[in-house]
């Protein structure tokens, strides 16, 4: 009896550790959290003392910090989370899915990388990119630079691309349901239209949210959206197949096309959005790895409410750019998630050799 | 004290279990080296670098992926240099280059110091620089029945006998006569770690050589001995020749043969680069050569060890070894390079030994390893016998040459010490027009070197008459 009430107790705990870290994109709370009516609080300014808020205010829809103002709020501080906002710039030890913008400023340690190869340099963030002026493989023209790359709209990642103003880029998604993102609640087949139902508002693409934190444990992690063939419908403002490459193929066009890549192996280009097989050295990438994560296709049976799992099926799961790739910054040269460019040198973990058995 | 003695047994297994800890986090950490880090390629110290070749490389660290394949074919924005021998634009595999190319860019003489873009532009060579886009991947070549390396597929890359994930470091000598355990001469040297080859699925007879192979795949595996590597090419599994004889002719001017059939365990007589001879099932007592027939290192154990195919066929300089090119036919290797006629072209024979003619002491192949003749002495009877003889194969007189007893390819025969028959087809007998210098119609194997009689022979060739048939051949 003694044990049951233990048992009974811990799921308690682990459900509380692991529901309290569940992300929660439609914003709930009191509105001060993120607008002002005047930006005057007892005669001083509401905006968020971030040194990379970049605004004295006021700023369009009474808003009190940028879109780092707001996500990158105490850039010295610990927390991934402040009143519920997701920092994407912080000084603690658990960064988001995405990385941590703090890499590139140097709040956080780099390994092997600098302040232009461990993310992608916002100009948000003061740093701007010495070496490179435009996106690599920009098929599309995107009109992207190094000078005005931002984290939003025709120049950013998330929201709407098609509109410059990263504000209007954006607008509302905050307080959509977002609900079709969710496990227990997806449903893929609306999610996308908007961009508040969009993973991560990022237009068109889809996906499944679980948590804001980078996940420590392989079962609770997010799920990316992934397909068998990178298609033919993306563009410079719409991922192809609504996946998370095709989302990095807007700017990356090249290395997310059939000219760039091939269209089967031996590959050009390192593909993406293509099936893991299940032959050879892949059939033995079968447990989930954070180092190099899949993303799963629409025929995927964790989507209809099983949830993330930390199995990997080689033959139906996908390669994706986010398998090697983060997508805000990292520690590591050319954003990548281990120590590749010091490998085998630095004794570490290859990545490649998670999907590359036997060559690590 | 009681008391005392249970804590300190409870010390003692806390200690246990922390050592145990402690030696599976050490034993877990040295795990970690893989395939390719224990190659040479993979070294952090001593492996692959492009850093010479663009210096943007030299943030890699040695050994690093980037080194030979770039994810996206963009380093900075732009194309990785360099981009030799074919159209810019990225490669297949991701490599920086294609096929030969990606190699001979560091292994050129002045990257690495071995030169193989030299060699393997001699005039005798693997195919290495002649054929482009019929190699696909190595892993996608196997599993098709040896297709990809038949008629108008047939090539033979650098990879196809390397697999530069797993290639050995050197330090351990690559080529080397094994004297502990000489049946292990035929494994596979560092060099031709974890590439793939075939074994023969069943024994092949003369002109019937095996059909059905085993495929050698298992990652970081592959072929355990070398002469599974040249299969891939050299048998049926690639030439599909029914009687093991093709119609194609190799650069040495001979038509390509099937030596999974020539080295067949069923075959009276082979050089032993499947076997020790003592296994050859298909051979009879005494299955091996005397000591006094062989050089050192071959001496140490007659039938109970194993070679190479690249003992024989290799470079004709020292370095790099390995038969990629040579400038010698057949790609002889050795002090002695010339089969079965010397360097002016003529055939080697008996009187030419006997009278210290035709360069045979510095020419003739066969005496790399087998001493026929030294100080006066003959090693075998059979030769001392012949050595002024002649016989008539055409209109003309001529001196007893190798070729008229011994098979031209001699890998392996039906009949004791590869012994060829007159009625056996080219390229096994010598034919000059339409003289076929083949002597015998029969033999059989004495007992020992100097134990041969005439009547161990049969011929009916003018000069060799002599020989009835007694019956009892091979």
């Amino acid at each position: 009896m003694a044990c049951l009430l233990l048992n009974l107790l811990f799921s308690i705990l682990i459900s509380l550790l692991i529901f309290s870290k569940n992300t929660k994109a439609k914003v709930t709370g009191l509105c001060v959290n993120c607008h002002t009516m005047h930006n005057s609080q007892n005669g001083a300014s509401m905006m968020f003392n971030s040194s990379y808020n970049n605004a004295t205010g006021p700023l369009p829809y009474l808003l009190r910090g940028t879109c780092l103002g707001c996500h990158g709020q105490n850039p010295s501080g610990t927390n991934y989370l402040i009143n519920g906002i997701p920092q994407v710039l912080h000084a603690g030890s658990v960064d988001l899915p995405g990385g941590n913008f703090a890499y590139i400023v140097g709040i956080k340690t780099r390994v092997g990388s600098d302040q232009y190869t461990a993310g992608h340099n916002v100009v948000d963030l003061g740093v701007i990119d010495a070496y490179l002026s435009s996106p690599p493989g920009d098929v599309y023209s995107t009109g992207v630079t190094n000078n005005n790359l931002t984290c939003a709209g025709k120049f950013g990642c998330h929201g709407d691309r098609t509109v410059s103003d990263p504000y209007l880029a954006i607008r509302g998604a905050h307080h959509t349901d977002d609900s079709v993102l969710k496990f227990g609640s997806i449903n893929l087949s609306a999610q996308g239209g908007t961009v508040g139902t969009s993973f991560r508002f990022l237009l068109g693409v889809k996906g499944g949210e679980l948590r804001w934190d980078r996940y420590t444990t392989n079962e609770t992690h997010n799920e990316y959206f992934g397909a068998s063939s990178p298609g033919s419908g993306g563009s410079a403002t719409s991922p192809a197949g609504n996946t998370i490459s095709g989302l990095c193929a807007e700017c990356h066009g090249n290395f997310h096309s059939t000219t760039g890549v091939g269209t089967s192996s031996p590959w050009l280009r390192h593909p993406s959005d293509r099936v893991l097989p299940n032959t050879y050295e892949y059939q033995y990438y079968t447990t989930y790895n954070m180092t190099a994560p899949v993303a799963r296709q629409a025929t995927w049976s964790g989507w209809s409410g099983s949830g993330p799992s930390n199995t990997v099926t080689p033959g139906s799961d996908v390669v994706m750019c986010l398998s090697c790739h983060l997508a805000h910054a990292g520690p590591y040269y050319k954003i990548l998630r281990w120590d590749y460019k010091g490998w085998p040198a630095n004794g570490g973990v290859n990545g490649c050799g998670i999907c590359h058995k036997y060559k690590d | 004290m009681a008391v005392a003695s249970v804590i300190s047994i409870r010390i003692k297994y806390l200690a246990l279990i922390v050592f145990i800890l402690l030696l599976s986090i050490f034993t877990s950490k040295y795990s970690e080296s893989g395939n390719y880090t224990n190659s040479q390629h993979g070294d952090p110290t001593s492996g692959v670098t492009r850093s010479s070749i663009d210096s943007r490389y030299s943030t890699f660290s040695r050994g690093n992926c980037a080194h030979c394949h770039e994810a996206h074919a963009s380093l900075g924005g732009s194309e990785p240099a360099p981009n030799t021998g074919v159209a810019a634009g990225p490669d297949k595999v991701l490599l920086f280059s294609e096929e030969e190319d990606v190699c001979l860019s560091c292994h050129n003489g002045a990257i690495v110091p071995i030169d193989m873009r030299t060699v393997v532009n001699k005039t005798y060579r693997h195919p290495i620089i002649d054929y482009s886009g019929r190699h696909t991947l190595s892993k996608y070549e196997y599993g098709q029945n040896g297709a990809p390396f038949r008629g108008t597929n047939r090539h033979a890359e650098c990879v196809d006998c390397h697999e530069p994930h797993y290639i050995g470091k050197p330090g351990t000598a690559y080529h080397s006569y094994n004297t502990t355990s000489p049946a292990n001469n035929n494994l596979v040297s560092n060099l031709l770690k974890g590439v793939w080859g075939v074994e023969p699925a069943t024994e092949g007879t003369w002109l019937s050589p095996p059909t059905t192979f085993t495929e050698l795949t298992t990652p970081g595996v592959g072929a355990s001995k070398e002469y599974q590597v040249c299969f891939k090419c050299h048998s049926y599994y690639a030439l599909q020749a029914a009687n093991g004889i093709t119609t194609s002719t190799g650069p040495s001017g001979q038509r390509i043969t099937d030596q999974s059939m020539e080295f067949s365990l069923n075959l009276k007589s082979v050089h032993p680069v499947r076997v020790p001879l003592n296994n050859q099932t298909g051979s009879y007592a005494p299955k091996a050569l005397a000591a006094s027939q062989l050089s050192s290192p071959w001496n140490s154990a007659p039938g109970s060890q194993t070679m190479w195919c690249s003992d024989c066929h290799n470079n004709d300089a020292s370095s790099p070894v390995g038969p990629h090119g040579s400038n010698y036919k057949f790609m002889l290797s050795g002090t002695r390079k010339y089969w079965p006629a010397s360097s002016t072209g003529v055939l080697f024979s008996l009187y030419d030994v006997a009278n210290n003619r035709n360069n045979w002491s510095t020419e003739l192949f066969c005496v790399n390893c087998h001493p026929l003749y030294s100080g006066g002495t003959w090693m075998n009877n059979v030769h001392r016998q012949h050595q002024n003889r002649s016989y008539n194969p055409g209109n003309g007189t001529n001196n007893v040459y190798c070729v008229a007893c011994h098979s031209v390819i001699p890998h392996g025969s039906p009949r004791s010490r590869l012994i060829i028959y007159r009625t056996d087809p080219q390229p096994y007998v010598y034919v000059n027009g339409t003289v076929n210098f083949a002597a015998l119609s029969g033999f059989k194997k004495a007992s020992g070197p100097n134990n041969y009689a005439e009547a161990n022979c049969y011929s009916t060739v003018n000069g060799c008459t002599n020989h009835t048939n007694q019956g009892g051949y091979d």
